[in-house]
């Protein structure tokens, strides 16, 4: 969002069948109160029903007008922010469509936001009595100095009514959150995110600076009455009230996005790594954080390392070379091209995990300069595993060994990483060296809370090639960062650090089955599952990439219950276009073997896992015995004593189609009872006994048939 | 905003500023030195938070100790809000600290000699090295050197005009153990607000 118009401050109104009258009025007090600034009015309606005397009314103000069709749904947010998209204004401020502002109220806000690019400006909003709707206000005209007199101070406990910040912030927090919509709290959750941001909060109370609410209904008590409309305001409360970062919209923004500046610039140095570097780079791809570049430093390599980068099709990537000057130089060199606000590492033989960039953005908060998170190291031969988890990061933590977070999981702010290079003079150890400088200068790095980075273990890695040199400069860069304690607080220090407690991350004792699906093509044979409907042009262009797709439906008698796609045998080269696009799905570990030799179908498994976890929930509840019976045909009610008492469900699975008959049995002898009966059946192709929840699986018999 | 002193285990003396209220948040919130002054006058201290953070704070100024009435109105026009609440103040009378010596800052490139004799006026430097490349501290008569992260906060100063007023917060911290009522700048003109914040702690500027 870079501003290069000579205009001073937009002024943006998001807008959705609230009325012309009041639209127009609005307009008209706002562009009376530039005094002097070039103003401009931007109005976006998100999804009005009837737009097109709204869009002659705006643009015969000589103001611009955007619409945005939507599904219904009401997103101030979303609204604002497509607004801000086409603004062109060094200061950005958004209001609503029932407010009135005195004459030169916008250009005394422009003049405190200029002066203090590091504030956000609000208004106290005084709400005008009932007797003065937009009606009386068209009718009798803007009375100001009656309006002070008869109008009640809402009060400091909102934001939305107007709120004014140098275009820079808008784009330092991306916005406002578009996950919140309806009705609440995404003005408070903006206000709140640009003071994380570092801008101070200035209510702005000057003699003849006034905001004014015309009289309406109230919207608010309406939403909260309904009972889905609830639900959302609540989870809008939840993200105010529980989620500390202050950018958002990291994975989909309505702004128009910079390519020029990208959030994150991945910095990979590499030398020779041709055959690896590949799987490191899709890995990036396939980041649920779409918004980055990398920077490849090829430092001097003598194979195809640069006809292997240049071969990926991706205008993020950007390549340079330099002549073996040193991985310390080549990170530097990678630093001084980088575009984004934060430079992510990743060596070029490791895997980052799809989720990264996405939970370190989301740990970054006030006064955080960069975050890390655990790694699992996998041999690139047997695809063994060992996680490696970390300690919160501080002097203390870092003080008794000179330890510092892995650092093919480090995410930096670019101002820091420039302030500190990396010290070239070094040969191992440069990592190690660098987070230790930048503790002793008070900057804060946090631990996401994750698995973020695969990290591989083969024959040629730098700590195993060259273990002294590591071994000289790790205590070089202790010592150093030691020097300045007294001997007598050494062993309290060391102490207090050793007390300090590991991190835990998601997955904790089954890291594994979170993580293995993402070890390279070589070890593990993965199927994507997508967890959302996609329209027809998504599946278009997922089969592009991916030709082999499987539709899984499931019936409950006509009643189509889900439908999953699932695409089976996707490699690493597939996986980024499920993020391009944006499609929810997870990777999983399955494999697919023909229905006709009615082995286990694995991705039928998934389906079949879902019905039960709906059923049974996944955690332990009341004991209850669940017989599942999976048959390639409906089962006769000859062979069948009775089928009254079972839940009927069909998964159709491309071509085929699979009967699932479900019953909860009294006593687990009646179910093995019930479920040696069934598995002799000819159409019967699997039984399965649950108890209590769909992790205990108590029997499963393949019949073979 | 509220403003703390820190001695840590490890040897780090610290300023330590904790964002309230309206304030906007602090990318850095601790001025690090590896070694603390001997002398801590309160409003030699109150002037050396308010370099490294004072423009940041919105509405309140909290310090550890009480403060001159003087000293506390010349940050509140520094910060150029006269709202600003600057507590707590001391009304009784009290000296300035004592000196005689002119005290020069000076970053870590800086190659400049002192010349010092028994007829003029004698002048110190304060070398304020960065805590990435330096640690701890060491003296001579002349000058004191001393790793520290005032480096970092010219980042965004640079921008605002304020560059260099971490590392003259340091100066103000070390000047009467180094016996200085005058503080200067190598190089560079300090502007006049912040003359006025030094004069209020009784430092002279050259």
């Amino acid at each position: 969002m870079t501003n290069t118009s000579s205009i001073d401050l937009s002024v943006v109104i998001g807008f959705k069948n609230w009325g012309l009258n009041r639209l127009e009025l609005a307009i008209r007090s706002i562009r009376e109160s530039f005094g002097s600034i070039k103003g401009e009015v931007v109005v976006s309606d998100y999804g009005s029903t009837e737009f097109a005397e709204t869009k002659a009314l705006v643009e015969g103000l000589g103001c611009k007008y955007i619409y945005t069709e939507t599904d219904g749904t009401w997103s101030r947010s979303r609204a604002l922010n497509i607004g801000f998209s086409i603004s062109e204004g060094a200061v950005l401020a958004c209001t609503d469509a029932d407010m009135i502002f005195t004459p030169g109220t916008f250009q005394r806000i422009f003049e405190v936001v200029s002066s203090n690019p590091a504030s956000t400006v609000l208004l106290e909003c005084r709400d005008l009595p009932k007797e003065w709707t937009d009606v009386e206000v068209r009718e009798k005209g803007a009375q100001w100095l009656l309006f002070d007199e008869i109008s009640g101070l809402r009060g400091r406990w909102g934001m939305g009514g107007m709120v004014a910040v140098h275009r820079e912030v808008v784009s330092k927090v991306r916005g406002l959150d578009e996950r919140m919509h309806t009705y609440g709290c995404e003005d408070i959750d903006f206000g709140e995110r640009t003071q994380r941001a570092g801008n101070r909060i200035l209510w702005l109370d000057e003699p003849g600076i006034r905001m004014f609410h015309m009289w309406h209904e109230p919207s608010g008590p309406a939403a909260e009455a309904n009972p889905n409309d609830l639900k959302i305001i609540d989870a809008n409360r939840y993200i105010l009230y529980n989620d500390k970062s202050f950018i958002r919209n990291t994975t989909s923004w309505l702004c128009a996005e910079d390519p020029g500046k990208p959030l994150v610039s991945v910095a990979i140095a590499t030398r020779n790594r041709a055959h690896l570097i590949e799987n490191s780079i899709q890995s990036v791809l396939a980041q649920t954080v779409q918004d980055f570049e990398i920077i490849i430093i090829d430092d001097g390599s003598t194979d195809n390392t640069r006809d292997i980068v240049l071969g990926i099709s991706d205008e993020r990537l950007r390549y340079f070379r330099q002549d073996g000057l040193g991985i310390a130089a080549a990170r530097n060199l990678a630093t001084k091209n980088a575009r984004g606000r934060y430079i992510a590492v990743l060596d070029d033989d490791d895997i980052m995990l799809p989720w990264r960039l996405e939970a370190q953005l989301k740990s970054i908060t006030n006064g955080i300069q960069g975050s890390y998170g655990a790694f699992v190291n996998f041999d690139n031969e047997s695809g063994d595993l060992t996680i490696f988890n970390e300690k919160n990061a501080s002097v203390t933590t870092a003080f008794e060994r000179g330890g510092a977070p892995g650092h093919s999981t480090w995410m930096i702010d670019a101002a820091v990483m420039r302030m500190l290079p990396y010290d070239e003079t070094i040969v191992s150890g440069e990592d190690n060296n660098l987070f230790l400088r930048m503790l002793r200068s008070g900057f804060r790095i946090v631990h996401c809370g994750e698995i973020v980075s695969l990290r591989r273990l083969h024959g040629h890695q730098i700590t195993q090639n060259d273990g002294n040199s590591h071994v000289r400069f790790a205590g070089l860069n202790r010592y150093f960062f030691r020097f300045n304690t007294a001997s007598h607080n050494v062993p309290k220090i060391e102490e207090l650090g050793r007390k300090m407690p590991w991190v835990s991350v998601r997955g904790g004792k089954d890291f594994e089955n979170l993580v293995r699906p993402y070890l390279p093509d070589h070890l593990v044979r993965r199927t994507v599952v997508l967890d959302e409907e996609i329209s027809e042009s998504q599946l278009a262009q997922i089969r592009e990439a991916a030709p082999e797709v499987v539709g899984v439906t499931r019936f409950r008698q006509t009643e189509i219950i889900s439908r999953t796609i699932a695409l089976p045998h996707i490699t690493w080269s597939q996986l980024h276009v499920f993020a391009k696009l944006g499609v929810k799905h997870s990777v999983k570990i399955l494999e697919t073997e023909s229905l006709e030799n009615k082995k286990s179908l694995n991705i039928v498994d998934h389906e079949i896992n879902s019905f039960i976890e709906e059923s049974l929930g996944s955690k332990k509840n009341k004991e209850q015995i669940k017989l599942l019976v999976i048959a390639d045909r409906l089962l006769s009610s000859d062979a069948f004593e009775s089928t009254s008492d079972f839940d009927l469900q069909r998964i159709v699975y491309g071509d085929q189609t699979i009967h699932i008959y479900a019953s909860t049995c009294d006593s687990f002898s009646m179910a093995i009872g019930k479920a040696k009966l069934l598995q002799s059946l000819e159409e019967v192709v699997r039984v399965d006994v649950f108890l209590n929840d769909a992790k205990s699986r108590l029997l499963t018999k393949v019949t073979g048939k | 905003m509220k403003i703390s002193l820190v001695n840590e285990l490890n040897g780090r003396f610290g300023i330590v500023a904790e964002a309230q209220g309206y304030d906007g948040a602090l990318w850095l919130r601790e001025l690090w030195l590896d070694r603390r002054p001997v002398a801590m006058h309160q409003d030699r201290i109150a002037v050396a938070a308010t370099l490294a953070f004072g423009r940041k704070a919105a509405n309140e100024l909290t310090l550890e100790s009480a403060i001159s009435p003087g000293t506390a109105q010349a940050i509140k026009n520094f910060n150029s809000n006269l709202s600003l609440n600057v507590s707590p103040v001391d009304y009784n009378q009290k000296r300035f600290p004592e000196g005689s010596n002119a005290l020069r800052v000076v970053g870590d490139d800086s190659s400049a000699a002192l010349a010092n004799s028994v007829e003029a006026r004698r002048e110190m430097s304060i070398r304020v090295l960065r805590s990435d490349r330096f640690a701890g501290s060491l003296m001579s008569m002349e000058s004191l050197s001393i790793s520290s992260n005032a480096f970092i906060f010219d980042v965004n100063a640079a921008e605002q005009g304020e560059k260099g007023f971490a590392r003259l917060a340091v100066g103000v911290l070390f000047a009467e153990d180094l016996g200085a009522d005058t503080i200067f700048y190598e190089g560079t003109a300090i502007p006049e607000t912040v003359r006025d914040l030094l004069i209020s702690c009784g430092l002279k500027t050259k």
